[in-house]
């Protein structure tokens, strides 16, 4: 097996004069360099749009921190490390475009390939917000701006490709979050028929968004295809900070009006994202935050603009709540003082406006019985609520939701196979990504319920042999789609006797969702399923310190109770976090300034208050199971929760994320 | 100068003497590459703040990835892999019924820390102490609240349930 190390560019925006292997090429232990003009297929990938060059070669152009320039293979992993630092690269630098909203006007493009610095508009619109907003008793205008965050999964990026020169295929090992969009890709590069090429999912080692895009496995591919060997190749961490999309940062001008009980009577919001150089899924982060951007409430008019723009500044995508986070802090902001306006409390506000079955919501969408699950989980938590209010402790409520699912008219498709061996074992296959959450678990739990199997039998394996993955494991559908999916195959397989030896396919589709803004759909069904959040920080008045969380979530229906609250108290630390500790900062030149793990500012275990979690199930219709989901609503509620224990401490209104308290000793 | 390509160190792990080259950048690297000693993970090396790779040096928890492989010449080094099975079982099994363990990355590292605070402490380990003592790892699955469950049950000897999950609805993992 040979090693490979990647050489990432020095300028975000530049012009490649020439690249010199030669130094590299002649290092100990060096078996070949690779770059652009070695690639035989389609030099540009990525999820949707493909605009991610695979490599800079010279003449062409950098856009980011994160751009490779050349691949080096070496016997060891420490001898490619050293050569690929040994490649020497002639730049012509060009202005790097940092600022987003300068960058939407810029008549410069800010990323090679592309004709325009903006990579989406979402907008929708319910009534007229503005004439509401004139009429109403009650109005805040606020801008809130979040920051961009790292993930910070503790494995970093690794992949194995072993070809197999013979049979003229390859067998890769991605611990991506996708492997068929992984196998697609590396066919594409490679300019090979996509049964070619086997991508097997490694477990990987924490993902939360960051793993979707394609890190080095196109690169390492291509190394090991062009020697007929074996190559590996790990990212270091500052690689991995350099290269992966990271979460949007956002800023949100809100208007929100009410009337004189407190009831909404109008939002408006235009927000505009940093998106970094290639698109990723920017432009569905940015979507998601329009659609989200009236948080769980009822809403007579709306009015919502978002913008996502391309920069040289890191790329941004996929990160566990997706642009709802971002909205919803903006949203839960806006409620609270108006909450203060009226002179009721955050839960009482909130009582009075959340959404119930039968109403429209957002964008238009006319929910269902499953939301429900908003105003059980606000109930449910009103006894803690009212007692740490009564206590004289600093009390800050969020309330919440994410979908589940892609929705926005996405055909999401989900296959799994359930096979017998003549051995007894029982071979459980879907096509959803293995990252700590227990999605295998998940499979495993569904076929022990409908084929009462011994759990001890099953053995569940993800790779790109069956066609069953249709995208991303992102979105919290895993646990509705593997369950839904193997569901179906055990039903299959009952039919049929479970015969040894047979691959019993399951499907199910979810095909009934529409666009956000469509003209033809008013009353669009943007998402299948949502999840439901409340929670509550309960703060010490005089020091701010957070002395305890209380989330109460509604999942639908808890497949395992312990992952559930597994997640959600992952999901609320990194939820404090996001509130108060975290950023990942970019300089005027595009490169990221954290670049340590400790600079992140992740909480550590001594600093994470006691978590109390609750969970509540409301069962989703046209649901397996009735399940909605769990993996990113955990900090969806957590910040604004934050915020306002905050401002019950002190009477400061924050806009701004990370949050400092008011007797903070940081400098802002 | 030196030429380190030459040079070994010798010392013991896991109950096995063993020589590795001077020249791996840490010991964390010479475990690894050299002995396929693969528990302890490598989530941010040379940096050492992660605490994946916490191997225990002469009974002490170390973060392999800051220790120089030279330093380690005569000394006893115990990974998860050298650690008394029965004693392994009880941390496994303690982190699976507790569900302290999500993506796992994190964990070898956690339980050669655990370890050494249980080893010393036993039943009269406090939990804010433990929580302390983990201001060296980083954990971004799990928010560390079912990791101090597990290490406390161990701790304590506390009896675990490590029944493989059942139908929906079951807690098992």
């Amino acid at each position: 097996m040979l090693h490979a190390a990647l050489h990432l560019t020095e300028h975000t925006r530049a012009d490649i004069l020439r690249i010199d292997t030669s130094a590299a090429e002649a290092a100990e232990g060096v078996v070949a360099v690779f770059t652009r003009r070695d690639v035989p297929g389609t030099n540009m990938v990525g999820i949707i749009h493909k605009d991610w060059p695979v490599f800079i070669g010279e003449g062409e152009r950098t856009s980011y921190a994160g751009d490779v320039l050349a691949i080096v293979v070496a016997g060891t992993r420490q001898q490619a490390r050293a050569a690929a630092a040994l490649v020497r690269v002639e730049y012509s630098v060009l202005r790097p475009i940092v600022d987003a909203e300068a960058a939407i006007d810029d008549p410069e493009i800010a990323v090679w390939g592309t004709d325009s610095n903006v990579l989406s508009r979402s907008e929708y619109a319910r009534g007229d917000a503005d004439a509401a907003l004139a009429a109403s008793a009650h109005v805040v205008h606020e801008t809130f701006r979040t920051q961009r965050i790292e993930h910070a999964f503790l494995e970093p990026e690794s992949t194995l490709a072993v070809p197999d020169t013979a049979a003229g295929t390859m067998h890769v090992y991605s611990g991506g979050q996708g492997v068929w969009d992984d196998r697609d890709q590396i066919c594409a590069i490679l300019g090979v028929a996509t049964d070619r090429v086997t991508v097997e999912l490694v477990s990987n080692g924490g993902a939360f968004g960051g793993k979707e895009d394609m890190s080095n496995q196109g690169q390492t591919a291509l190394a090991a295809w062009l020697l007929g060997r074996p190559v590996k190749c790990t990212l270091s961490r500052e690689e991995s900070l350099l290269i992966h999309a990271k979460r949007h940062p956002i800023r949100m001008e809100y208007w929100a009006g009410c009337d004189a009980e407190g009831r909404l009577t109008a939002v408006k919001a235009r927000m505009v994202g940093d998106s970094g150089a290639y698109a990723s899924v920017g432009m569905k982060v940015l979507e998601r935050a329009a659609g989200h951007a009236t948080g769980p409430y009822h809403t007579p008019a709306v009015d919502v603009q978002s913008v996502a723009v391309r920069t040289n500044n890191p790329v941004c995508g996929a990160f566990r709540g997706f642009g709802a986070n971002q909205a919803q802090f903006a949203m839960e902001g806006c409620l609270d003082r108006l909450a203060e306006m009226v002179g009721i409390s955050g839960w009482e506000i909130r009582k009075r406006n959340v959404i119930h079955p039968g109403e429209v919501w957002g964008p238009g969408q006319i929910m269902d019985e499953g939301c429900a699950g908003a105003e059980a989980c606000l109930d449910a938590i009103k006894p803690q609520y009212d007692a740490a209010v009564a206590s004289g402790a600093a009390v800050g409520l969020g309330l919440g939701l994410k979908n589940s699912g892609l929705g926005n008219g996405f055909r999401e498709v989900t296959r799994a196979v359930v096979r017998f061996e003549e051995d007894g074992t029982v071979e459980v296959r879907h096509g959803w990504t293995e990252m700590g959450q227990g999605v295998h678990t998940v499979a495993l739990q569904v076929a022990v319920e409908e084929l009462g199997l011994d759990p001890a039998r099953i053995r569940v394996i993800v790779d790109t042999t069956r066609q069953l993955g249709f995208g991303q494991t992102t979105g919290s559908r895993g646990t509705l789609m593997a369950a839904a999916s193997v569901q179906a195959a055990c039903a299959e397989a009952k039919a049929a006797g479970c015969a040894p030896g047979v691959d019993y396919t399951g499907e199910y589709v979810v095909d009934w969702t529409q666009h956000l803004g469509d003209p033809d759909h008013p009353n669009p069904t943007i998402h299948s399923a949502f999840g439901y959040a409340a929670q509550m920080v309960v703060m010490d008045r005089e020091t701010q310190a957070i002395e305890r969380v209380v989330a109460v979530h509604d999942v639908g229906r808890a497949v395992n109770p312990t992952l559930c609250e597994g997640q959600i108290e992952g999901a609320v630390h990194m939820g404090l976090g996001y509130a108060l500790t975290e950023d990942f900062p970019s300089d005027e030149r595009g490169f990221p300034t954290n670049m340590t793990l400790r600079s992140l500012g992740i909480l550590r275990a001594k600093d994470v208050p006691p978590i109390d979690v609750t969970i509540v199930e409301c069962p989703q219709p046209r649901s397996p199971y009735g399940i909605k989901g769990v993996g990113e609503i955990g900090l969806v509620p957590t910040a604004p929760a934050v915020a306002a224990a905050l401002h019950a401490a002190d009477g400061v209104w924050r806009t701004t994320l990370p949050m400092k308290p008011k007797n903070s000793d940081n400098d802002d | 100068m030196t030429d380190t390509a030459q040079q070994t160190v010798s010392f013991v792990v896991n109950g096995t003497p063993v020589s590795v080259r001077a020249g791996h950048p840490h010991l964390l690297a010479a475990l690894r590459e050299e002995l396929g000693i693969t528990s302890p993970k490598d989530g941010c090396s040379p940096s050492g703040q992660c605490g994946c790779c916490t191997v225990m040096i002469d009974g002490k928890a170390q973060v392999s990835c800051q220790y120089p492989v030279t330093r380690a010449e005569g000394r006893t080094v115990t990974t998860l892999e050298g650690v008394d099975q029965t004693e392994r079982k009880k941390y496994s099994d303690a982190f699976a019924a507790c569900g302290g363990l999500q993506c796992g990355f994190c964990i070898p590292g956690i339980v050669m820390r655990a370890k050494s605070q249980v080893d010393k402490k036993g039943a009269d380990l406090k939990r804010e102490d433990m929580a302390r003592h983990l201001g060296a790892h980083l954990c971004r699955c799990t928010g560390y609240v079912k990791v101090l469950d597990a290490i406390e049950a161990v701790a304590k000897g506390t009896p675990v349930d490590v029944s493989l999950p059942g139908g929906v609805g079951s807690r098992g993992l």
